[in-house]
């Protein structure tokens, strides 16, 4: 197919994705967002697939067999056993506003800066020749499809203006919103789809090969397996033997994890932890799918170039269908591999840029002091050129690589040796994350050994010119690496093994034996116990330190506007009750502010700003978890003084009842004065009088003297009494009465009664009559009161029954646990209205009474007193003309 | 004493024993006396006798000795009479209540027998 041709499609293939970006971009500027669900987030993993997936299996396959599903069985074993790995990850990124896996890990280590450059150095030495790859396989597939050789020079290279326009779209596109919580909508949705396109292209090349081309699976393998040259790749005796495999799936599960693009897209880019769930099952699936044809296609593809050794294993995927004579087929597979090239170089490439950036030039910068009064609030027009120019820098030296290096290595080999560098990430992330005694000193020794030893093994003998023999450096390291080099291993596996193990151990052991700064141990618990201490919404204040509110205003607004920073702040301030307006800024603000620093220029960085304007105290592990437990102790706190506050509204609604009582008492004392003095000069009166009468008239008959002065004892007497009720009624009222209880016969009780009233009784001649039920109990109580109450009573029925007519019933009853005493009377009865006031003091019932002696209306009040003080109950029952019957229930204890 | 006797004196109290001592004393006054044992009592003696003096006590059963006199005062046939409150009500406020109702005369209890009768001979000799 002609250049032009090619070079069209391949533009407008470009096109379509800055379109697809743009669209994405346009819906997120309108709060939607296209990338938030897991189809897109699987999607976006699938990055994982790269030109080395798409054109490089099936060469492995022709040299290896199978071998080449190890890079696979890795992703897919950490998506369905180590998914909850991932979400902790995703919320440590997410709490401290991290921006790449270098960030990330210096962030966990106490912000220390060394092991970010370290990390960023490696991320780079592995990702350039990756990248390099990549435009390789673009440069490779377009000659293979056109069958044009590129010219010696560059500009006769269509890959490099390929190149030119992944570097414009990687800028536009990665560095459009810089701050990491604004994710790269645009990027990751035109990497989604670009997943969508390699996978369809692959399918179809395969059912192409498989179902067109030969008549099935079976057909494949009966024409071009059996006999064959390839058979022996599948060969027990030339198989990769269990060590490779276990070795190659450890390290590619590393690198799924730990590739700076994979942890771009899986964690940096990652919208919600949910969507993680969904990709559990999506992602490998996916993996399943695209390599399904590998196998059929290198069986093919070997079969019909056997003889052909022109074309190389891995463009098998375009040279096939176009030594099928199926153009459009062809065309179909260059576009998917590019695609799966092009994402992995943006991708890569805006995640190494930021580690530049963020971990290694800007920390370096800031720690100027000149340089920070100058540009600090110019930092973010400076962090986004200079991100500009890493990315530039990072596809240029890839191209180079390219150009200059990579025709020594085979597509798959360059990976390899990429995820062996990048597993070197794992011994101290994981243990980061999950080991608080990892120290900063102990990842710095355990990633650098294991660099060392992943260089010696897989770098330095590819750099060593062919004609040196004697060296005897070179003859010291064969013999070296001679003897260690495990049988069976092949280059990776030894490799892989070695730097690991060393690393690892030495990670383990250097840690151990140093100890941990104060930042290193705060860090290490709020990674490792991320969950206890987090919400999804961000960082609890840990930040001890004074910092002014308007300096830290001023900080974030030279990096996201004034009006941006205002509204952040506020809502910040609002959501977490914190009054902005203060001098000095909470330790949540400071906290935040850095946050979102972090999210624009790393971790390092942003501690580094925001220490300028706030001096940090050096904060010891023991204040972090006294930290941790004040915080629980002010919600423990709270709810006591809640509890509290109850308490005291209870308390003074009881205070403010009791003064009304005490107010309703006093105004009671006072009426209840007043009817007594009134009380008490009724018979006084009468007395005077009539004693005056006597006095001044000694002419009187004797009859009538006789008769004056009988009314003066009777009203003495009446007098004297009501002094005496006045008196008890005033003790029981009081409370200050103490009953004397005793065990009381009841029935004695009642004879008692009607000894004493027996004689007022016959004068009127009514009977009194006592009826004792059998089950009647005694009871507990004070003989004294009680015997004064049961006077009362049937002294009030005399007073109101009919003389000579009058019955008085008396009748003795108990329940289980109560003594019931009844008085029936056949008087004149209580008005209903009566009734209700009968026991108030001195309320006399108006009808009148057969009785000559006046009561004082206290009677019925002192009753119900002794009743109450018995703890017993008293009930009335009345019918005018047909009497009264009162029912006195006492406690039997 | 001729005259006295054409005097009606009513007196009214739920006390026998006040009652007793102060019908003692008018009749040997020579007053004619009038006896009620409530304010109904009163009032019916009041509009059938016509009596000049009405000695009341103010808390009565059925009608209190407010109303009695209001109705005294307001129904007079020939000639108004004249009221004397006897009463254990003796707040300042009580006693004006009395006056204001058109009492002639307020005797707080215990009064003195001498005192009283005094007081209405002289009141008597007004209406003589």
């Amino acid at each position: 197919m002609s250049g032009v041709y090619i070079t069209i499609v391949s533009v407008i293939y470009l096109g379509v994705l800055f379109y697809l970006a743009f669209v994405a971009e346009k819906y997120k500027s309108k709060n939607k967002s296209l990338i938030d669900n897991p189809y897109v987030y699987a999607l976006s993993l699938a990055v994982y697939c790269t030109a080395w997936t798409f054109y490089g299996s099936v060469g492995r396959v022709k040299e290896k067999g199978l071998e080449f599903l190890s890079v696979y069985l890795g992703p897919t074993l950490v998506m369905l056993l180590a998914w909850s790995v991932l979400k902790k990850i995703s919320r440590i990124a997410r709490v401290n506003g991290i921006t790449s896996i270098a960030d990330f890990i210096s962030a966990r280590y106490g912000k220390y800066r060394s092991l970010g450059v370290w990390v960023t150095i490696i991320s780079f030495l592995a990702g350039v020749p990756y990248i390099g790859l990549q435009v390789k396989a673009i440069s490779k597939s377009f000659e293979v499809i056109t069958g044009i050789t590129s010219g010696i020079y560059f500009y006769q290279d269509a890959s490099f203006f390929v190149v030119l326009i992944l570097i414009v779209f990687t800028i536009l596109f990665g560095t459009r919103r810089i701050q990491s919580n604004e994710t790269h909508e645009g990027m990751i949705f035109a990497i989604a789809v670009e997943s969508i396109f390699k996978l369809i292209a692959f399918l179809v090349v395969g059912i192409f090969i498989t179902f067109f081309i030969n008549d099935g699976w079976a057909d494949v393998f009966k024409n071009h397996y059996f006999g064959k040259q390839i058979e022996k790749s599948f060969d027990f005796e030339n198989s990769a033997g269990y060590g490779n495999w276990f070795i190659h799936i450890i390290i590619s599960a590393f690198a799924f994890m730990f590739l700076p693009r994979q942890f771009q897209v899986s964690v940096v880019e990652n919208q919600s932890e949910k969507n993680l769930k969904q990709a559990i099952w999506l992602f490998p699936l996916y993996l399943f799918l695209i390599n399904i044809f590998v196998v059929f296609i290198a069986i093919s593809g070997t079969s019909v170039f056997e003889f052909n050794t022109e074309v190389s294993t891995d463009s098998y995927v375009i040279a096939l269908p176009r030594h099928f004579g199926s153009d459009l087929i062809a065309l179909i597979a260059y576009i998917g591999g590019f695609s799966a090239a092009t994402g992995m170089i943006i991708v890569e490439t805006i995640a190494i840029s930021t580690m530049i950036t963020n971990s290694v030039i800007l920390p370096f910068l800031l720690e100027s002091t000149r340089f920070q009064e100058k540009f600090k609030f110019k930092l973010l027009n400076l962090a986004t050129w200079l991100r500009r120019f890493a990315i530039v820098f990072i596809i240029l030296t890839g191209y180079f690589y390219f150009r200059t290096v990579s025709n020594l290595f085979s597509l798959v080999s360059i990976g390899l040796i990429a995820f062996v560098a990048i597993a070197q990430f794992a011994p101290i992330f994981l243990g980061g994350i999950y080991w608080k005694g990892a120290s900063k000193n102990g990842a710095l020794a355990g990633l650098v050994s294991g660099f060392i030893l992943w260089f010696l093994f897989l770098i330095f003998p590819t750099l060593i010119p062919e004609d040196i023999n004697n060296n005897t450096l070179l003859i010291f390291y064969n013999k070296i690496f001679g003897v260690i080099k495990i049988e069976g291993f092949d280059e990776i596996s030894n490799a892989g093994f070695w730097s690991l193990l060393v690393n690892t151990f030495t990670f383990i052991v250097v840690s151990v034996f140093s100890e941990q700064s104060s930042s290193e141990a705060k860090q290490a618990v709020l990674f490792v116990d991320i969950f206890q201490y987090s919400s999804i919404e961000g960082p609890s204040g840990f930040w001890k330190g004074k910092a002014k509110s308007e300096n830290l205003f001023e900080l974030l607004a030279s990096f996201i506007g004034r009006s941006a920073a205002r509204k952040n702040m506020d809502e910040f301030g609002l959501r977490n009750e914190i009054d902005l307006q203060s001098n000095v800024a909470d330790p949540k603000l400071v906290s935040y502010i850095e946050n979102t620093l972090s999210g624009i220029v790393g971790t390092s960085s942003a501690n580094m700003l925001v220490s300028t304007i706030a001096k940090e105290e050096v904060v010891s592990v023991d204040e972090v978890l006294a930290f941790l437990k004040r915080s629980q102790q002010i919600l423990d706190d709270n709810e006591e003084l809640k509890s509290k506050t109850e308490e005291l509204e209870r308390i003074s609604s009881e205070l403010k009842i009791a003064n009304e009582r005490l107010l309703k008492t006093d105004e009671q004392k006072n009426e209840f004065l007043t009817t007594v003095t009134h009380e008490i000069r009724t018979p006084l009166t009468s007395i005077k009088a009539l004693t005056e009468i006597i006095f001044d008239n000694e002419d009187l008959e004797k009859e009538q003297k006789s008769h004056f002065l009988e009314t003066i004892i009777n009203e003495t007497d009446r007098l004297s009494r009501l002094v005496n009720q006045v008196l008890d009624l005033e003790k029981y009222e009081s409370g200050k009465h103490i009953l004397k209880k005793v065990d009381i016969s009841v029935k004695d009780l009642v004879e008692n009664v009607k000894d004493r009233l027996e004689e007022i009784a016959n004068e009127k001649n009514i009977k009194i009559k006592l009826l004792y039920l059998p089950e009647t109990k005694d009871i507990k109580g004070d003989e004294d009161k009680l015997l004064q109450m049961l006077i009362n009573v049937v002294s009030n029925a005399i007073k109101f029954v009919k003389p000579h007519e009058g019955e008085i019933l008396i009748t003795l009853n108990s329940s289980k646990k109560r003594t019931v005493f009844t008085i029936e009377d056949n008087g004149i009865g209580i008005p209903k209205d009566a009734q209700i006031r009968l026991f108030e003091k001195f309320y006399q019932v108006e009808n009148g009474s057969y009785s000559d002696i006046k009561g004082s209306g206290l009677g019925l009040s002192i009753v119900k007193k002794i009743v109450e003080l018995h703890k017993g109950t008293i009930h009335l029952e009345s019918v005018v003309n047909k009497g009264t019957k009162v029912m006195i229930s006492l406690p039997i204890k | 004493m001729q005259i006295r006797n054409d005097l009606k004196v009513l007196i009214a109290d739920d006390e026998p024993s006040i009652l007793m001592s102060l019908e003692f004393l008018f009749k040997k006054e020579g007053y004619t006396v009038l006896i009620a044992r409530d304010g109904q009592e009163a009032i019916e003696l009041f509009d059938s006798q016509h009596p000049s003096i009405m000695v009341l006590d103010i808390m009565m059963p059925k009608i209190d000795g407010y109303k009695v006199c209001t109705h005294a005062k307001t129904n007079y046939l020939k000639h108004k009479p004249k009221v004397v409150f006897l009463s254990a009500k003796n707040k300042e406020t009580e006693i004006e209540h009395g006056y204001e109702l058109g009492a002639d005369l307020y005797v707080p209890k215990p009064f003195s027998t001498r005192d009283l009768i005094k007081k209405v001979n002289l009141m008597a000799t007004d209406l003589l």
